[in-house]
């Protein structure tokens, strides 16, 4: 017999009290871990993901659309802009970086995103097996769409317009070919499939919803022939069949019969640009019809600031949770106590000093709130396991369960003071049980 | 001398009691005899050290028990006196033995199993070890809280009222198995009771 076995054996005696209050008490604390954890992860991606872009530009709309599209992969662009924009800022010799990205397209929900070599190394993206894009229609693709599709060297697989759910048709005419896969490194890299930006433009070409910008209707300039859409599209498809195997010149031979004011790009990027420069790009850029920059900081400054209500709110639910788990292990104690007033005289009677029937108590109080720190760590990281696998298929962001904090040691020290607390005034009481009164009673 | 008592008295919002004062030597066991409301009860109190009287000591071989702290008091009882109560009362949520091995470690003793062990095969329970104190009878608790009272071997043993709730044969039975087991742990038996079945077994008894 000792302390332990003592406090162990009365909390498991009250079965239906303990479990309550291990519950209430796990749960509150919980809720807490998860809401860290998650906010933890979200903050390191965040960071990860956009530290190295100093400025977006791209078609006018909503500025944390534009961002959270380009940047990081979330949700619809806010349209296009032309690629002339990008080439007539290549002649300015004070931008020293710019990555072009296209997207709008889809294969099973991951995204395709047009663009050069730099949008790798922008996120220090390394290649796993075979090597980086370097023609039209090559994919380059990240480590968890590799592994998620199964795509492998040498596989080939058809587009669709659109992304995510929404793919409103294939680009059948053509296949991507996968040259290379990236290594994992916890980036938007890992879930994106990438490739040269004329892939874009050719998988578009004569499949735009909008014929007007379509390769349709530069060939009809071309021909002088009649303008019946229809027959337009019939004759491209007839093209497009015959480029089935696509060989390179015919690639090339596409690419050069599109008008240069269908070739488009969604977001134009700039990593470490300088003070000055940004200055003048963002003046400069915010000038032109249709076209925007947007400094991603603070945007993302205030995307987190519109999250902190909602945070505010779990961290509120997680406090009630927790206080409410006090009071169920206060309420319990107390009311087991006061039908073992008995079992404390007879413990005093048989020897037991005042203190060692307090700490057995305050033992009790303990006792309870580590299984619920336990159960909390167990709920809390399976919790975290479950909102991740959301997170992931939602945002296509890495989260993940198996992560665990130091800080989370400060729930264990919470959980302890509550079990402490809670059994104080019940300890205090059976400290000052009048022995020969109890007993007269019993 | 193992127990002396002098000038006790105690006193209730309506009257006083004072108790005839008491000199026992060791293994001369005792019945205190008493009507109900006589403090019988109050007596037994304050000999075990659980109530404080308003005038008088207790020695208990030669230790003046109001003299102590209140700590040393606790440990002084656990280790030199048994409790036996008429209704026993036990830790529900431990089971026979951890409730016998709870006197060890209330007492600040360390736990010897074996000791708690042979007293059971004494009185026939050994079989009732594991068994949960909600599945013993009447008889079976009240044997049980003997081995308990006995099991620190003490010096004296407060029991009150122990066959009062008992049939004449059980009576019979628990005293018999008191008297003997008080002998063999060398301790002695005081008796608070207004059981009159028990004069006949007595030979030393004080009337308050």
């Amino acid at each position: 017999m000792n302390l332990f076995k003592l406090s162990f054996r009365n909390v498991i005696g009250r079965p239906l009290s303990s479990i309550l209050s291990v519950i209430l008490l796990a749960t509150g604390l919980s809720t807490a871990i998860v809401l860290e954890l998650t906010d933890y992860q979200l903050t390191k991606n965040i960071e990860s993901t956009g530290k190295d872009v100093k400025l977006v530009i791209g078609a006018k709309g909503s500025r944390i659309d534009l961002i959270l599209s380009s940047v990081f992969q979330i949700g619809n662009p806010t349209g296009n802009i032309n690629y002339g924009f990008y080439k007539l800022l290549k002649q300015n010799k004070t931008i020293k970086k710019m990555i072009p990205i296209s997207m709008g397209d889809s294969y099973k929900r991951v995204r395709i995103v047009g663009t050069h070599k730099g949008y790798i190394h922008l996120y220090n993206g390394e290649i796993e097996s075979g090597h980086i894009f370097s023609k039209p229609l090559e994919a380059t693709v990240g480590y968890n769409v590799a592994k998620k599709l199964n795509l492998t060297i040498g596989g080939e697989f058809v587009g669709g317009h659109g992304m995510e759910d929404e793919v409103l048709h294939h680009h059948d005419n053509f296949k991507y070919k996968v040259v290379g896969v990236l290594k994992k490194n916890g980036t938007v890299l890992d879930n994106l499939i990438l490739t040269p930006i004329e892939t874009v433009w050719i998988m578009h070409a004569g499949h735009s919803e909008d014929s007007e910008y379509s390769i349709g209707h530069s060939e009809k300039r071309h021909h002088q022939e009649e303008n019946h859409i229809h027959n337009n599209h019939e004759h491209n498809h007839k093209k497009s069949h015959d480029l089935h195997d696509h060989d390179n010149n015919s690639v090339d031979e596409i690419l050069e019969t599109i008008n240069p004011k269908d070739k488009e790009v969604t977001a134009i990027l700039f990593p470490n640009l300088k003070g000055g420069a940004k200055v003048s790009i963002l003046n400069n850029a915010n000038k032109q019809p249709g076209i925007m920059a947007v400094d991603p900081a603070p945007e993302i400054a205030l995307l987190k600031s519109k999250l902190s209500p909602f945070v505010s709110i779990v961290v509120g639910i997680a406090y009630l949770i927790t206080i409410i788990a006090m009071f169920s292990v206060f309420i319990g104690l107390l009311n087991s106590l006061s039908a073992r007033k008995y079992e404390i005289a007879l413990m005093r009677v048989m020897g037991a000093s005042r203190l060692k029937v307090l700490s057995s108590i305050l033992f009790e109080g303990v006792l309870l709130s580590l299984l619920g720190f336990v159960l909390s760590l167990i709920l809390s990281h399976i919790g975290m396991e479950i909102v991740a696998s959301w997170m992931e298929y939602e945002y296509q962001y890495e989260f993940s369960g198996w992560l665990f904090l130091t800080s989370e040691f400060n729930y264990l020290l919470i959980a302890l003071s509550i079990g402490f607390i809670s059994a104080l005034y019940p300890a205090i009481r059976a400290y000052r049980t009048d022995i020969a009164n109890t007993l007269s009673k019993g | 001398m193992i127990l002396s008592a002098s000038g006790l008295s105690i006193s209730y919002p309506l009257k006083t009691i004072e108790f005839p004062d008491l000199r026992i030597k060791k293994g001369e066991h005792h019945l205190i005899i008493g009507e109900s409301g006589s403090g019988k009860t109050s007596l037994l109190n304050i000999l075990g050290g659980i109530l404080q009287p308003k005038t008088g000591n207790v020695l208990i071989s030669e230790t003046d028990i109001f003299s102590l702290k209140k700590s040393s008091l606790d440990s002084f009882r656990g280790n030199n006196l048994g409790f036996i109560f008429q209704t026993p009362h036990f830790i529900k949520s431990l089971n026979v033995l951890d409730n016998l091995l709870m006197s060890q470690f209330c007492a600040g003793l360390k736990n010897k199993k074996n000791d708690a062990i042979s007293l059971m095969e004494k009185v026939g329970l050994n079989n009732k070890l594991n068994a949960k104190i909600s599945e013993l009878s009447e008889g079976e608790k009240q044997r049980v809280s003997i081995v308990r009272g006995l099991l620190n071997a003490p010096k004296i043993i407060l029991a009150d009222e122990p066959t009062s709730a008992l049939d004449d044969s059980s009576c019979n039975n628990v005293i018999d198995l008191m008297t003997n087991l008080a002998n063999e742990v060398d301790a002695t038996l005081l008796i608070v009771t207004h059981d009159k079945r028990l004069k006949d077994r007595f030979e030393r008894r004080v009337e308050i």
